[in-house]
Parts: C-alpha cells; structure tokens; sequence
C-alpha cells in the first residue's frame, strides 16, 4: 500500500444505516488503482481476488454440469456427441475439483480470515500468498485452456492407462494445470500452518483459538503432506505420455493399479480438503446463532485432527473393484468406518450446541442447518461404499455420484455459502438482504435434494456413472435429476445477483451486526484495516465466551484515535510458540 | 579444521553476533520480533521440504514397489550403471553439502567474501555433479537405454558384454545366480549362445520395437477403437524362453524409466539449487539488503541439503542393488 | 507494502514496545567445528556403503533375508539423519522446527500401505487355488 493513503484510523464509530461520516481507511478504499490490487500482499484483498476467480470458475463448472444434465434426460442424449459428452463431464469435474473446491474455502474465506481470527497483522508469509494466487491463476488457465481447445476426456480422475497412453486431448496440458494448482494450495497450506503456530496473538492459547482455526490446521496438514504425492503422480503421466518414460503402463509390466493407489492418497484426503474448512465454517455460525459456547469444544477440535489423520489411510476403499488384493481391501474397510467417529462427534456436538440454544434464523443459520442434514446423509451413505460387498454392488455407479455430491456440494458448497454470507459484513461492510438470501437459501436445499436424491436410486438400480448412454427405465430419475439441477442453478444465480446489489445498495453493516464473539467481530473494522488491527489484540479469555448474551466488542481495546499505539507490557499470559 | 572447542561455548559465544544481526535485519509489519520472524521462515521453508519429501518419497515407493515385483530384472539393470561415477557423484554432492553449510556458517558470521566463495565452491560442486551426470546419460542414450526412444536392450546387452568381457563378469557376482538356472540378461548371452544368440538378436530386432511402442492410440478417438482388437494382443507369439527374455527386456525398461525420471528430477532440483545460489552470490555482490542477514542463505542452504538426502538415498538404491 | 522498520507507526507496530517475548525460542549454530566432523564422517559411510556393494553378507548372516538391502538401508538413514541432525541444524532448532522436519519422514510411512496390496495379492491366488483343489 503506497504510503500516502494512510489516514487517521478513527476506531470505534460505529453508525447503524448511514454510511460514518469521517472516511474510515478500510482494505477496500486505501487505494484504488488496479496494480495496488494485482501486487497487493494484503491477504484480505488477495481473498477477494481469490473469491472472485473461484466464483468465475464455478460458474464455468456449473455451466458444463448444467449441460451434463440436460444431455441425460434423454436415453440416447440430445445433442451431444459422446466424445463431447465425455469431454463435458471431465470439464464440470477438473474445474470443481481442482480449481473450486481445493482452493475454495481456504483461499478465500480461509485467507481473509486465518489472521484475524489469530490476531495477526497479516499471514506469515504475503508474497508466497500472492505467488500462490498466480500460481492458482496460471493453473485454472492452463486447465481450462486445455479444456476449451480440445478438451480432455480422461474424466477427472485420469486414470492411466488410458490417460497416459490411449486417451486423445490435451490430457497433457491439463495435467501440468493441475500440478500448477497444486503448488497454488501448497502455498497457501504452508502460509496458514506457519501462521497458526506461530503468530496467534498473546494470550491466545490452542483451546482459545476458534474451531474453525482447528480445521484450517487440519486442511494445511492434508494439503502439505497429500498435494506432492498427486502432483508426482500426475507428472509421471505427463512424462508417460510426452516423453513415452512407462512408470504405469502395464505393457512394461507396470502397474495401473498403482497410478490409482497413489492418485488416491491425495485424493480421498483432498475430499476432508474440501468438507473439513465447512466443518470450521459451521462451528462458527451455530455458535453465533445460538450465542452458546459449541458443546465439547476439545472433542470438536481434535476430530478435525483425527478426520485429518484418518483420511490419509482409507484411500483403498476407492478400489475395492480393482485388483487391489482382497486382504488390503478388507482393512481399507474397517479404517474407513473408524472415519464415521469424528464425523458424528461433530455432529453431534453441534446438535447439542443447538439444543436449548436461543436460536436465531438467520440466513447463515439455515445453511448451517441444511448443512449438516445433507452431510449425515453423505456420510452415511458413504458408510455403503466402505462396506466391500455392497461397493461392489455400488461402485462406480450413481450412487457414488450422488454420495460424493452430497459431501461436496451439500458439504463443502453449502458451508462456503454460508460462510460467505455469514462473513460478507465483515468483507465488504454491507448486509445483504435478508429475505432473498432466505429465499436462496431453501431454494438451494430443495433444488440440490431433487437433484442428488434420485442418483441413489438411479445407482441402485444399477446406472453406471459417466455414461452417455443409458437404457430406458433409468429415465425418469434422470429428468428428475435434471430438474432439480435447474432448481439448483436458479438457487445459486439469486445470491450472485443480491450479493453484488449489497455492494453499493447493502446496509452498512457495522463492526459486529451478529453479536458475536471472536477476534474479528470484536476487535477489527468492517471492512477491516489494511492492517487488520489498530492495537494487537492480548486474548484473556476462552473462545466462545457467550456467557452473558454478548460479544466482547468492547473487550481489552485499546483505541488509538490519535494514532499512536498504547505500549502494551505483556503481563497477560505470553505468546505460546509451537 | 579449526580446533574447536566445545560445542557450549561456542553457542554461548555466538549470541551476541546473533543479536548484532537481528538488529540489522529488516523486520517485516506482520511480525512482532525477529525470533518470531527467523523461526517462522525456518518452519515455513520445512513444510515446503516435508512436500518435497513426499513428492520424492512417491517415487521411491513406485521404486520399491517394483523392486519388489521384478527383482531379477532390476539387479541385471543396475549393471547398467557405472558405480564409480555414482560413488564419485556422490561424493561431490556430499563435499557441496559441507560448503554450503559453511557457507550458512559465514553468513551467520557476516563473514561476505566467505560466504560467497562458499556459495561458489557449492555452485562448482553441483556444476561437477552434472557434468558427471551429462556422461552418464549420454552414455546411456548412446546405448539405447533410453526407454522414451531408441531403446535397445539387445544392443546395450552387447555392449555390456563387450566391456566387461564375459568371463569375468560370469564368475563375479553373476555366478550364483547363472548357475542358478535363471540366467541374467547379461549371462544368457554367454552361455546358450551357439544355439540361441543369434536367434535371441533377431527376436529382439523384431520385438523391441515394435511391441512395447506408445503410439498405439487410434487417431480419431477412443471411438474408432471398438471393434477393433488392440494390436498387443495380436503380437506374435514367442518360444517361452524368448517370452521371458523379453518380459526381462521389458521389466528393465520400467527400471530404466524409473531411473531416469528420479534423477531426472532431482537434476531439476539440483539445477533449481544452482540458480537460487547463482541468485544469492549477486545479492551479495550488491549488498542487497535481505542479505544483510542469513537467513536466505539458511533456507536455500536447507533446500540443498535436502537434495543431498535424495541423492543419499538414490545412489544406494539404483547404482548399488545386490 | 510499506516496508516498516519496527519503529512503531500509525498502524499500531508495536514491535519494540512489546519487547522480547519471553516464550519465544531462538535458534542456536552449529560452529565449524563440529561440521566438519560430520563431513568426514558422511565420506565414512559413504566408503561403507560402496564396500557393502562388494561383500555378500548373505553369506556371512544367512537366517535374514536381504541383509545387504537392510544394512546399505540403515546406512543411508544413518546419513541422511546426520545431514538433518547436524547440517540442517534441526539440533539447533526449535521444537516446532523439529516437529516439521520428522513429519514428512514419518507420514512416508502411512503411504507404505500401498506395499500392502502388493504382498498380500498372491494369499487371494494360493487361498483360491487350495480351494479348487479341494473341490
């Protein structure tokens, strides 16, 4: 930031409908030029940027998902050929999974909020921040180039041999994307690791720190210990293929099987990549919703660990119907239901946080609640795919489709909604309208029931997935499907719409408008300084304090209207490091 | 070698030249101290290796999964590979490793001119490492190891043979396992010769080829494919001898794809080294200002280190199977 | 980004106001000394290692299978522990320093699973077959 645009911080006014007359220097208006952007090393403005590229991508996804669907209601398609059939549903995969998922949630919300929520003036490392978006930029590019010039019709698991050796496209290119993007998230998973261990505010101990903190720990743990193996993996395809150097190809005597084992390894974890910052999100909320303290708050923390833990060995149960051996499979199994124990703790814990809570209806609430249904559904139907005689019933069939939209858009998709409107005052200083977000938010539920819900019976009744075509008795839950994915495309078009009307037409939304607790309600701006804090914050109490029916807005702040900051000798408890 | 001594006092001693730099050192906005500062960037840069020992540790285990798999294969292979350049590479790696540790040493010390003849003397090493590793490789090529094009083991097989003579190379460790009744690549050319060699050459012209080829992807799509019968299968059907020969052929061509993409990755990382280190000798020669302090070079020296470990372990492990 | 020497500003840096933090550690260093120790004694195992290529242990140790794998195995651990230890000055770090550079070690472990699967794939071959024999 150029240093002419600091102005007097005026903190503390806090003006309800009008816009505060006394511009108060926020990320958003210290500077406007478009390179203050591009090169900023504010994690705030990165987030955004971040935000808004995910949402391109999404959109870009959803549309080839859109005509994924329209393809299917008819047994023998309608318009497409195969060929672009397959290339479509590769699309709408590669681009939700490597460009929106992975990076979703903790390279938006994740990134804006990490270092408020530890009381740090910024992530450890703001360069490596930037480099990381770029890194996402350059991959999603790469990707999507290789997708609209061509296509890739490997689907997005690209399995070999038919990736490395038989499939046409720019199967390639696409996979130097992905080994792009998975730089971009390593980046990002070392920032937050670092940052979290080392630079929580004093007095901010492990078990003061929010939950969702625990889960973006646990993220950057899977993100650095899986994202190399995958990227290995997927490079030794690119070099399988370009310059005909056979690691997998079984004509050599290699083994595809273990293109699968080791695609697996980063790949079931990066599913916990994607749910577990939902998971942080949903804590958050229920705890503001409720003003409870979230029930068992150790208990909640460790199994984002143990979720963590568990999910870097369960990547067998993905090959189940491969010749993977049978002795292997079985203890995949059994690992793989232990995964149901932390996942339930969670829940059940937030039930309980709920229980004689006085809850609040708000529209984060309501993701928060759909959230969790559509997640118990998508676990426990998970709990089938890791019994071995019923997944080989089940694999690779429709059920699995609908299993794993259930943890990834029911999951992961629903609590990024809901964080971002649970944190849009805080990014943007704006309310966004409450009816129609209400609106959106059950148009969502029910849109993605209808669409998800008839893929079980779909794939219990036996329809394979990625199939183009299919015989007529499947037809009917097709179109259903394919119904409620309109539902679902309109729910997701309303908040686009309202959410940029609140930019300029919003209530101004105030320091902290849900009463809550936590550093970044309480002790920053919205939108926050460019410097997050005017006076780092010593934490003397535990996290969720919601004991008196409010927030610690006015806990230990110490405002510096004059500008000069207080000398703050550190007699609370010290900073802990490590 | 300075006599030094012990280990305490020099630890001891070494704090105040620490505190000297710390006030020297450009502390950035978001960090409260520079303890704070110089530890966060040593944990950042080891998360950043613990992916790098993911990455690399991948490809060993396809390595050992292999291994396991084809063992015989793999040990006719490694006679490929020359162990005295391998014993030699890795003694310049580990004499690298050693200069830029005291390169780290004299950077702490803000001893400059130290600093960057180290870094230098680290640079000539890696130089000297691929140099040995440019031999190595277009020995390999010339020979037709090179699984991606012109691989021809036939051709490697006499070439080894020619060098080593026959003799000597039977009775050394190859004996047991010739006697053995599993005859090595290599050895199965001594022995049935009369009555096989010739026959062996041609199976090998034909079917070396030929049948281990990559471009069997029909041209216009995976479509175009049904119908037709891959053309593996309709491959000519070989003596049992022969098959196995060419199984042994094929398996050691997984092993020579496996070597060359992990060292071909790790002279990645070498030549990576070379050019951050390149980078970090010219900032000294500016007196750029991160240079005012060690901690680049620490962490670029915690990334060379790094790159002797993998080496460490892939020299054992390709150039030594027993 | 304004690069702020800690003196404080308008931001509220309060970098030096704050003093040292009492819980944070420092890193210690090795001295030269030691190093080169550890450099002689890398050239040490690597000689070891290059012998072992030339001896059969198998024939001197015969009841392990793979003993000269094992061994060369140890000594390669022995010498990348060194370079960690003491190049790379883990030894003189902080505990979380310490932390990081074992886990990656480590968590190589998990994916040793895969090696699972590929020694227990014959059991299915063998219990098949023993039971068609049966039959």
């Amino acid at each position: 930031m150029s240093v002419s645009a600091i102005r007097q911080p005026d903190a503390g006014v806090e003006v309800h409908g009008t816009t505060p007359e006394p511009v108060r220097e926020d990320y958003l208006n210290t500077d406007h030029s478009i390179m203050s952007w591009l090169l900023t090393k504010d994690h705030k403005r990165i987030a955004i940027m971040y935000l808004i590229g995910i949402t391109l991508v999404f959109g870009l996804g959803g549309l080839a998902a859109g005509i994924v669907r329209l393809e299917l209601t008819a047994p023998k398609g309608q318009f497409l050929s195969s060929e672009a059939y397959n290339k479509m549903f590769s699309a709408h995969g590669m681009i939700m999974v490597f460009a929106f998922l992975v990076p979703s949630i903790p390279a938006s919300i994740g990134n804006f909020l990490v270092p408020l929520m530890v009381g740090a003036r910024d992530l450890a490392f703001p360069r490596l921040n930037l480099i990381s978006f770029y890194a996402w930029l350059v991959g999603s590019l790469l990707m999507l180039g290789a997708i609209f010039f061509g296509g890739v019709d490997a689907g997005w698991t690209f399995y070999t041999p038919y990736s490395s050796i038989y499939a046409n496209g720019n199967v390639a290119l696409a996979l130097v994307g992905v080994f792009i993007l998975g730089f971009s998230s390593i980046f990002t998973g070392i920032n937050f690791i670092v940052t979290i261990h080392k630079m929580r505010a004093p007095g901010l101990t492990w078990f003061r720190l929010p939950l969702f903190i625990w889960a973006m720990y646990a993220t950057s743990v899977i993100i650095l210990l899986g994202t190399p193996v995958v990227a290995i993996t997927l490079l030794l395809v690119v070099i399988e293929r370009v310059a005909h150097l056979g690691i997998f190809s079984p004509e050599l005597g290699g083994d595809p099987v273990l293109f699968q084992h080791m695609f697996w390894f980063y790949s079931h974890p990066a599913v916990y990549i994607m749910i577990l910052p939902s998971l942080g999100i949903i804590n958050e909320i229920i705890a503001s919703a409720c003003k409870k303290r979230i029930f068992g708050y150790p208990f909640v923390a460790f199994s984002s660990l143990a979720i963590a833990m568990f999910g870097f060995i369960v990547w067998g149960h993905h090959m189940f119907a491969t010749s993977q051996s049978m002795y292997s499979s079985m203890v995949f199994s059994v690992i793989s239901f232990l995964v149901a124990i932390p996942s339930a703790i969670k829940v059940f814990n937030w039930t309980a946080t709920i229980y004689k809570g006085s809850v609040e209806f708000n529209t984060p609430m309501i993701y928060a609640l759909s959230f969790i249904g559509l997640f118990v559904i998508g676990g426990l139907t998970g709990l089938f795919l890791a019994s071995l005689a019923t997944d080989i019933h089940l694999t690779a069939t429709y059920f699995v489709v609908a299993h794993f939209h259930y943890i990834m858009v029911g999951g992961a998709l629903t609590g990024f909604l809901g964080g971002l409107h649970f944190w849009w005052p805080k990014m943007t200083g704006r309310m966004y309208p409450e009816f129609w977000a209400k609106i959106a938010s059950i148009v969502l539920f029910i849109g993605f029931n209808v669409t998800f819900f008839p893929q079980f019976i779909l794939g219990y009744i036996g329809m394979p997935r990625r199939y183009h075509f299919y015989a007529p008795e499947y037809q009917i839950w097709h179109v259903a499907s394919s119904i409620g994915a309109t539902v679902l495309g309109v729910g997701m078009l309303i908040p686009a719409f309202y959410l940029l009307w609140s930019l300029k037409y919003g209530r101004v939304a105030g320091k902290n408008p849900w009463g809550a607790v936590g550093l970044e309600w309480s002790h920053a701006d919205s939108p926050p300084h460019p410097h997050n804090f005017h006076e780092i914050p010593v934490v003397t109490w535990e996290a969720y304090e919601y004991g008196n029916g409010h927030g610690h807005s006015d806990h230990d702040v110490h405002d510096n209207s004059n500008g000069h900051p207080e000398i703050v000798t550190v007699d609370a408890p010290e900073r802990i490091h490590a | 070698m300075s006599t030094s001594p012990s280990l305490r006092a020099m630890e001891a001693n070494y704090v105040p030249a620490q505190a000297h730099h710390g006030a020297e050192q450009e502390l950035f906005p978001q960090f409260e101290d520079i303890d704070q500062q110089n530890e966060c960037y040593v944990v950042g840069m080891w998360t950043f290796l613990v992916t790098e020992i993911m990455f690399f540790g991948t490809l060993f285990l396809a390595y050992a999964i292999y291994r396991t798999l084809y063992h015989e294969a793999y040990l006719d292979a490694h006679h490929f590979l020359n162990v005295f350049w391998g014993t030699l590479n890795t003694f310049i790696l580990l004499t690298s490793s050693y200069t830029m540790v005291m390169a780290v040493w004299a950077a702490q010390q803000a001893k400059k001119w130290l600093t960057i003849a180290m870094l230098a003397a680290t640079i000539v090493c890696s130089f000297g490492f691929l140099g040995i590793k440019y031999i190595e490789y277009s020995t390999k090529i010339h020979e037709g190891l090179f699984p991606g094009y012109g691989w021809n083991y036939t051709k490697a097989l006499r070439i080894l043979e020619e060098e080593h003579g026959g003799g000597a190379k039977a009775g050394g460790e190859h004996g047991t396992a010739a006697e053995g009744g599993h005859g090595t690549a290599a050895s199965s050319h001594e022995g049935p010769a009369a009555g096989h060699g010739a026959g062996h050459a041609a199976d090998y012209s034909e079917i070396q080829p030929g049948a281990v080829t990559f471009d069997r992807a029909p041209k216009e799509g995976f479509n175009a494919m049904t119908g037709t019968v891959p053309e593996t299968i309709g491959a000519p059907v070989l003596s049992a001898e022969a098959t196995r020969e060419e199984t042994r052929g094929r398996h050691a061509r997984l092993f020579f794809s496996i070597y060359f993409t992990m060292t071909g990755l790790h002279g990645v990382h070498v030549l990576i080294g070379i050019l951050m280190m390149a980078v970090l000798i010219v900032m000294y020669l500016m007196n750029h200002k991160l240079v005012r302090d060690y901690i680049p070079t620490e962490l670029i020296g915690l990334y060379w280190h790094f790159v002797d470990i993998v080496w460490i372990f892939l020299f054992p492990m390709m150039y030594l199977i027993s | 980004m304004a690069s702020s020497h800690s003196t404080a500003d308008a931001h509220g840096h309060g970098a030096l106001n704050r003093g040292r933090l009492p819980g944070s550690e420092h890193i210690n260093h090795p001295n030269p000394g030691i190093l080169t120790v550890i450099y002689f004694a890398l050239l040490g195992l690597l000689v070891v290692t290059v012998g072992l290529y030339s001896v059969d242990l198998q024939k001197v140790i015969k009841f392990v299978p793979g003993i000269n794998l094992i061994v060369a195995l140890i000594v390669a651990v022995i010498k990348a522990a060194l370079v960690v230890w003491f190049f790379m000055n883990v030894r003189g770090g902080t505990r979380l320093i310490a932390l990081w550079a074992f886990l990656g070690f480590i968590w190589l472990l998990f994916m040793g699973g895969i090696f699972m699967d590929y020694l227990t794939r014959h059991w299915v071959d063998q219990a098949g077959w023993q039971a068609i024999q049966r039959r």
